[in-house]
């Protein structure tokens, strides 16, 4: 495998895994077109890896906004855990007021019959 | 996303120390504090380099504290704790950027990227020791399509595990590897497009 097009194909990889392949080391030492290609992905690479450290300034409030979080999370925390220690008593009192409210139904929906 | 507003200067690089996440353990929030102003900027960066939209992003980095705070005592140190963080807010941008992705509006034609700005010669060549400008790459990376824009930002400029880019991504390592393959050639065609064509001697 000697065509550059070919070997311009597996470039993007060579700067991960580097190249064992006897002809493709034997075209890169021989073709300086595929070498500078080469030398153009390695500038990528490592002009990329500069990136990292070069940030974009986030907008005003994110700073404020993600330093309250340990606040904020304690009170949704807080309130979670006060539903859950009283369950019973949220779940007792829902029955209790479904079952008042089907009782009025029932008496408001006896006493049109009665009447009628 | 519009012309990044972009600092173009390293952000210095206090490290976060194994103390300061220890206090924010025990529920200091004070130490909280300081380990999100050390951070902050870089994360919300990572989100939206993946998702191209300031709002969405700083929305993102909001969910990824949430996050890194419910679980940060599961964090034992075994990788730094910036690869800990970044881990959970790639994460988090991948989900969201998949979630609104029928909203075609968010991508950019390559042929709509203005390069105008591109270096002189001299700082492009690919002679040893020169780099591509910051701005020219963030701007080429922007009309990458996703899937190989996320896979060469996690893997070149954050310097991910190939394998973990594929957890993340949801791929096979094999189709990770090839995205990330397509993506540098693609990036390379924009930063030179003069190579465009690739030349075809024979050897």
């Amino acid at each position: 495998m000697t065509n550059c097009a070919e070997v311009r194909e597996q470039l993007p990889a060579l700067i991960d895994d580097g190249t064992s392949e006897l002809n493709l080391r034997r075209h890169l030492s021989r073709c300086a077109g595929c070498r500078d290609e080469l030398a153009r992905y390695d500038t990528l690479r490592r002009s990329l890896a500069t990136m990292s450290v070069v940030p974009t300034e986030p907008p005003p409030g994110l700073l404020g906004a993600i330093s309250g979080i340990p606040g904020r999370d304690s009170r949704v925390l807080d309130v979670r855990h006060h539903v859950v220690r009283n369950k019973t008593v949220y779940v007792g009192g829902a029955v209790a007021v479904v079952g008042a409210l089907g009782a009025l139904a029932w008496r408001s929906h006896r006493g049109r019959v009665a009447t009628a | 996303m519009g012309r990044l507003n972009q600092t173009q200067q390293e952000a210095p690089r206090e490290p976060v120390s194994d103390e300061l996440i220890d206090r924010c353990k025990r529920g200091d929030e004070l130490a909280w504090g300081r380990l999100v102003e050390l951070t902050y900027r870089e994360v919300y960066t990572l989100c939206l380099r993946i998702l191209r939209d300031p709002d969405d992003a700083a929305e993102v980095t909001q969910d990824a504290y949430v996050k890194a705070w419910r679980g940060l005592k599961s964090f034992r140190g075994d990788s730094q704790f910036s690869t800990w963080l970044y881990r959970i807010a790639s994460n988090a941008a991948i989900s969201r950027y998949r979630s609104r992705k029928r909203r075609q509006d968010h991508e950019v034609a390559s042929e709509d990227l203005d390069l105008s700005t591109r270096p002189g010669e001299a700082s492009t060549e690919g002679a040893a020791g020169t780099r591509v400008e910051v701005d020219l790459l963030e701007r080429a990376l922007a009309t990458l399509p996703e899937h190989y824009r996320t896979a060469v930002l996690l893997r070149d400029v954050y310097g991910y595990p190939i394998e973990d880019i594929a957890r993340q991504m949801k791929a096979s390592v094999p189709a990770t590897k090839v995205r990330i393959h397509r993506g540098r050639k693609k990036l390379k065609e924009l930063v030179w497009p003069e190579d465009g064509a690739d030349g075809g001697e024979q050897g």
